[in-house]
């Protein structure tokens, strides 16, 4: 057994001092290779009145996080959390520490009375998908229309 | 023909202010046929429109015969930052007079020398009518799903 395969996972909130480190795993692990920036993260406000996300911790470090945001979104007209992004280092995936990350947010999102989950997967992301539909979410008629600016 | 169609037209698409907020909330339950959707609250200290930069009214000789508020947000991957279109309304006594065109593409000029790289709106498949006004303003169909959990 590895020293990585070794200690409890902590979950807790992410907050701003985290912001390195999270842009640190996702460089060397992320989809995107590095498709957070900085400036991005900083707007998010990782511990702000409207951030919802969520860090892993194995022996005081980061190995996962799920990026999440309180939003307003037109339909339906509610409260809704934003499931903006998870990563898991691949040397700690297997041990249920996604699953223990979104049971944290669910557990919060019930406290403070946000009744709604929502995340936003890419088409060919399967992997999130099936992932996000093992955790009990649904596909919903909702979907994105987008002008995009070029230049 | 209605009385107010009758009337030369003259639209004015011109920043929301707060003192916006009670014809805003008229039209949306204009629109809406019930006190459902925008609260006072909301406008003032909700997520909401944020600090209004992006939320525009269109007035018909001086008076607030339509709105669109947006946001800047990070909805779904990849985390940019977007344009996002909350909520968009016209009073029903106006509509057919391209005045929720002129809105979104108010809000269009803005994002574009803001720099933000695109303006999203969600929208509910079936809801041809918006799918059909957005498609006409060169919006496209995006490859986000959107998968929901309710607590």
């Amino acid at each position: 057994m590895s020293t990585m395969e070794k200690g409890t996972v902590n979950i807790r909130r992410m907050t701003r001092s985290d912001i390195d480190a999270v842009l640190a795993l996702d460089e060397k692990f992320g989809r995107g290779r590095g498709s957070l920036s900085h400036k991005d993260l900083t707007a998010i406000g990782p511990g702000g009145p409207l951030d919802l996300s969520f860090v892993a911790e194995v022996g005081g470090k980061i190995v996962g996080f799920v990026i999440n945001r309180l939003a307003y979104l037109m339909i339906p007209f509610t409260e809704v959390c934003i499931v903006q992004g998870m990563l898991v280092d691949p040397d700690y995936q297997g041990r249920g520490i996604g699953t223990k990350l979104f049971g944290k947010l669910l557990e919060h999102c019930h406290s403070q009375g946000i009744n709604t989950i929502r995340a936003l997967v890419e088409e060919h992301n399967k992997e999130l998908q099936q992932f996000v539909q093992q955790l009990g979410f649904r596909r919903s008629p909702i979907v994105n229309y987008d002008k995009t600016f070029e230049g | 023909m209605t009385p107010i169609e009758r009337r030369e037209t003259k639209v004015r698409i011109r920043p929301m202010e707060p003192e916006d907020i009670d014809s805003v909330l008229a039209i949306d339950r204009k629109i809406t046929g019930v006190r459902r959707a925008i609260t006072y609250t909301d406008l003032i200290t909700g997520d909401l429109g944020g600090v209004l930069g992006l939320s525009f009214v269109a007035e018909v000789n001086g008076q607030v015969a339509g709105f669109i508020l947006a946001r800047r947000a990070y909805v779904g991957e990849p985390v940019t930052e977007v344009g996002l279109i909350q909520i968009l309304g016209v009073d029903p006594d106006y509509w057919r007079q391209g005045i929720a065109a002129k809105l979104v593409n108010a809000l269009l000029q803005t994002c574009r020398a803001k720099k933000l790289g695109a303006v999203r709106i969600m929208v509910n498949e079936r809801d041809s009518q918006l799918r059909g006004l957005f498609e006409h303003l060169g919006f496209t169909r995006g490859k986000l799903i959107d998968y929901t959990k309710t607590l």
